[in-house]
């Protein structure tokens, strides 16, 4: 089954070892960092970076620009999913500048068959015939 | 070039368009068309017919009269003779004058031959004849037929030497002949149109007997074997269309007992379908749900009819737009057949395997789904899908766990943690527990709440909430949820500028403070029962296997010894040693709210959080780092507006770094903010005699008494504390070294002291 890198960043050491965990066990790579900084490699590898939105001193839309900053010019750029349970702020995470969110923050259950289902529609929009042909 | 249905290029021929008679006839009916065939054929031949025997008729008159005619030219010849020869003008009138009894005769007339040519004798003319008549011309034929007349002309020659003497002309009047073979034309044409009518009439209708009406019969029958009906011709002759009856009465046969057989399958067929447990269909490239599917699949769909049905909706029925799931099923579909045979292989492994229907919110079907192609010619035409229900073994696997107690669920997770390993869940514990009473301190101490203050509070309680869902602690999560939503409310009255009754509040806040404690002490008390510790598992730390078991060798070989053992107490060291990390970690969540008390914007961000600092260190490396990071927020930061105006980012940035040396770790804390103003240092220093001319500010802010108390901004920098910070390090063995870059930011280094500076 295919798996991917995914680098989580999250002010908090239980979601950062319950997520790293849960992934890992479903065959994915994952790098925690409790914020934008330290992950320069995991970043360059990452195919999917996650953003908690409530961070100490800081949110996930601050630590998003920081991290598309740096991206920037890069001939692979991960995609960067906002995870939160804050439904306010998780029903406006294309206005944040997210690519994609994730629900259901907690449940690693669900995590998974998210990651899972974003996983598909990469690879079949990969698949996908260019147009006109 | 136009394409028929069949695919083959059609050629120049077949694109001509069609004459208009042609159109016309593709239209009439076989009868119409032979009738109209036979009536012209009949009129063809009645009309020669007619023509013919009106000619034979015309010519017998004429050659009937024309007898009569010569005879009587001959008697006017003979009679000529005579009064040619004596030129008696008077005798040949007289002769003439009794042709007035034969009221044919129009006109006679004798010429006598001279040498000037034909002179007149005598002649004779009836009274309705008029006209000049010229002598004849010497060639004139015998015989001239005209329309009314017939002119005979006739040499008269003497009799025995035959000297011609003249010219006899008889003119004899068709009148009556024309008027016969008027009538009888008129009759002729009654006759033969009768005739051909007749004949039309019978040939027509025998035509319709033995081949129009036989084939409409056809006709008729191939129309009911059409509609489905059972069609049968009668066969009554042998001949052609006979035999064109018989094949059809025989091809219909064959299709009879194929469609039996076809039935009979499709029945059979049906019955294996609706004896599966699982919903069996199709769908083609419209994506439309085809005709033969097993009865489940209407349960499951809860339809009466699902043929024709877009499988796409129907599967997604219920689910919302943003659900990564039904995109990637969306997308799946659209693909699917895009893709063709050639990459099914492939595609398969992307198709969902499972999925949730949701026609209304309140019930849900759950499916396992499994996709089969169906490929001919190399061509993907069809996909079957099985959907297996396991809406009733996943609704017992709900019932099971909803069966559970709040305490024996609580008690199942307590004992999955437990034997999973402990420690993260400890950690939880202890952190939770700092939350609460960093929340309760926070309430306590205020009468009123600012927005930082606030946001620190929702931050902590978010932090609690979403970290009891994790460990799936439903009391401790729901209670916290509560807190939450009580500080969320309280963050938005601020914003919306409300007028706010603060101690009323805090009270609320405070009391559900109290249910979040009381959930997270069930929680602690219930770990405690689960472990078999009891409760020294809340006491359990990291201590690494290896050291654990040098130190357990050691002290077995060497009881004596062990005391003062060099390698020992490196040993002993080290368990005693723990992550900077731990050390570290609290700084994240105050910094902001420190730098927001200030009116400014910071962050800290840790480095080398896994670096194990020395016990001795750590005991005194808390209250160091919060020293300061705090003096850095107080002094090093600047506000917003100035840092904007110096190119720098608004929010400061505090890093603190860890790293590992032979003779200890290596501490940093360094920020971006204005550094160190030496020469207010100096200059304050020099002024208070704290300092020689010349001193280092680097060294001149660890001087005793060089404090910011009352001062001007002479110390913009640092200078508060940092003499305690310098010494409090030194008791560890540790030395303390500053750096600064005027508006570029202060590095503060903690450093293992060489063995001579060690107190």
């Amino acid at each position: 089954m295919a798996s991917w890198n995914i680098l989580y960043i999250d002010d908090s050491q239980t979601e950062l070892s319950t997520v790293a965990t849960a992934l890992t066990s479903d065959g994915h790579t994952v790098t925690t960092r409790p914020g934008p900084y330290d992950c320069e490699e995991a970043l360059a590898n990452a195919n999917l970076v996650i953003i908690d939105y409530h961070l100490g001193g800081t949110n996930g839309s601050e630590i998003l620009a920081l991290l598309r900053e740096r991206v920037q010019g890069w001939t692979q750029v991960p995609r960067f999913f906002l995870y939160t349970s804050d439904t306010e702020v998780g029903a406006d995470y294309r206005a944040l500048g997210f690519d994609g969110r994730f629900i259901l923050k907690g449940n690693t259950d669900a995590l998974k068959r998210q990651i899972d289902a974003a996983m598909r529609i990469e690879q079949l929009r990969q698949m996908r015939p260019p147009a006109g042909s | 070039m136009a394409k028929p249905p069949d695919g083959h290029a059609m050629n120049d021929k077949q694109v001509q368009p069609p004459s208009r008679g042609a159109d016309l006839a593709r239209f009439l009916s076989i009868g119409t068309k032979l009738s109209i065939g036979v009536l012209v054929v009949v009129i063809a031949v009645a009309a020669l017919v007619f023509f013919s025997l009106t000619k034979r008729e015309h010519e017998a008159l004429l050659t009937a009269e024309q007898r009569a005619g010569q005879m009587v030219t001959d008697l006017v010849v003979g009679a000529a003779v005579a009064p040619l020869e004596f030129e008696d003008a008077e005798v040949m009138g007289e002769e003439l004058e009794r042709l007035r009894r034969n009221d044919a005769v129009n006109y006679a007339s004798v010429w006598r031959q001279t040498d000037e040519g034909l002179v007149q004798l005598a002649e004779y003319r009836a009274e309705r004849y008029t006209g000049e008549i010229a002598p004849p011309e010497p060639d004139q034929p015998t015989v001239v037929r005209l329309e009314e007349e017939m002119i005979f002309t006739a040499p008269v020659v003497e009799a025995n030497a035959g000297t011609p003497l003249g010219i006899a002309q008889v003119r004899l009047s068709l009148a009556k002949q024309n008027a016969a073979f008027a009538a009888s034309r008129k009759l002729i044409l009654l006759g033969s149109a009768g005739v051909a009518s007749a004949l039309l009439i019978l040939l027509i209708g025998f035509v319709r007997r033995i081949v129009v009406r036989p084939l409409a019969d056809l006709h008729d029958a191939t129309h009911r074997l059409e509609q489905g009906e059972r069609g049968r011709v009668e066969v009554t002759a042998h001949d052609e269309v006979g035999r064109l009856a018989l094949a059809f009465n025989r091809m219909g046969e064959a299709i009879a007992e194929r469609e039996l057989r076809i039935a009979t399958a499709n029945r059979q067929l049906q019955r294996l379908l609706d004896n599966m447990r699982q919903a069996i269909f199709s769908f083609g490239p419209d994506l439309k749900i085809r005709g033969n599917h097993s009865r489940v699949t209407l349960d499951i769909f809860r339809r009466g009819k699902v043929e024709g049905l877009d499988v796409c909706e129907e599967l997604l029925a219920g689910h919302g737009p943003e659900s990564h799931e039904a995109e990637a099923v969306r997308i799946w579909f659209e693909m699917v057949f895009e893709i063709g045979a050639g990459g099914w292989a492939e595609i398969v492994k992307l198709a969902p395997t499972s999925l949730t229907l949701r026609p209304n919110q309140a019930d849900a079907t759950d499916l396992a789904l499994s996709f089969r192609p169906v490929i001919e010619d190399g061509e993907l035409r069809e996909i079957i899908v099985l959907a297996t229900d396991e809406t009733e073994r996943n609704e017992i696997e709900r019932q099971a766990k909803e069966w559970q107690t709040k305490y024996a669920r609580e008690m199942a997770a307590m004992q999955k943690i437990v034997s999973g390993g402990t420690q993260m869940f400890v950690q939880f514990l202890r952190s939770t527990e700092d939350r609460i009473g960093r929340i309760r301190h926070l309430l306590n101490r205020s009468t009123s709440l600012r927005r930082g203050e606030l946001d620190e509070l929702f931050r902590h309680a978010h932090t609690v909430k979403g970290e009891a869902r994790t460990f799936d602690l439903a009391e401790l999560h729901k209670s916290a949820t509560r807190l939450e939503d009580q500080l969320g409310r309280l963050r938005r009255w601020i914003d919306e500028e409300r007028t706010i009754d603060w101690e009323p509040m805090i009270e609320e806040t405070l009391a559900l403070l109290a249910t979040v404690r009381e959930a997270f002490e069930a929680t602690r008390d219930l770990l405690i029962q689960a472990s078999p510790l009891g409760g020294a598992i809340l006491e359990q730390t990291t201590v690494f296997q290896s050291d654990l078991d040098e130190l357990l060798v050691a002290v077995r070989e060497h009881p004596a010894r062990s005391a003062t053992w060099p390698g020992l107490a490196e040993i002993i060291e080290r368990l005693g040693s723990r992550p900077f990390a731990e050390i570290g970690m609290r700084l994240v969540d105050a910094v902001p709210t420190w730098a927001e008390a200030e009116g400014k914007r910071a962050r800290l961000e840790l480095y080398g959080g896994e670096t194990r600092v020395p016990a001795g260190l750590a005991e005194a490396l808390s209250g160091t780092l919060t020293h300061l990071v705090r003096n850095a927020v107080a002094h090093g930061v600047e506000l917003p507006s100035e840092r904007r105006g110096a190119g720098k980012s608004e929010i400061g940035v505090i890093r603190l770094r860890c790293r590992s040396l032979a003779a200890g770790v290596e501490i940093i804390v360094e920020d971006d903010g204005r550094g160190l103003d030496v020469d207010a240092i100096v200059e304050q220093a020099t002024a208070r005699g704290l300092a020689s001319v010349g001193a280092i500010p680097a060294k001149l802010i660890f001087v005793p008494g060089l404090t910011t108390g009352g001062s001007a901004s002479g110390l913009s920098g640092r200078g508060v504390g940092l003499n305690s910070v310098r010494n409090d390090m030194a008791e560890v063995g540790y030395t303390t070294e500053v750096e600064s870059e005027p508006r570029k930011g202060l590095r503060v280094t903690i450093s293992p002291a060489e063995p001579a500076q060690k107190i």
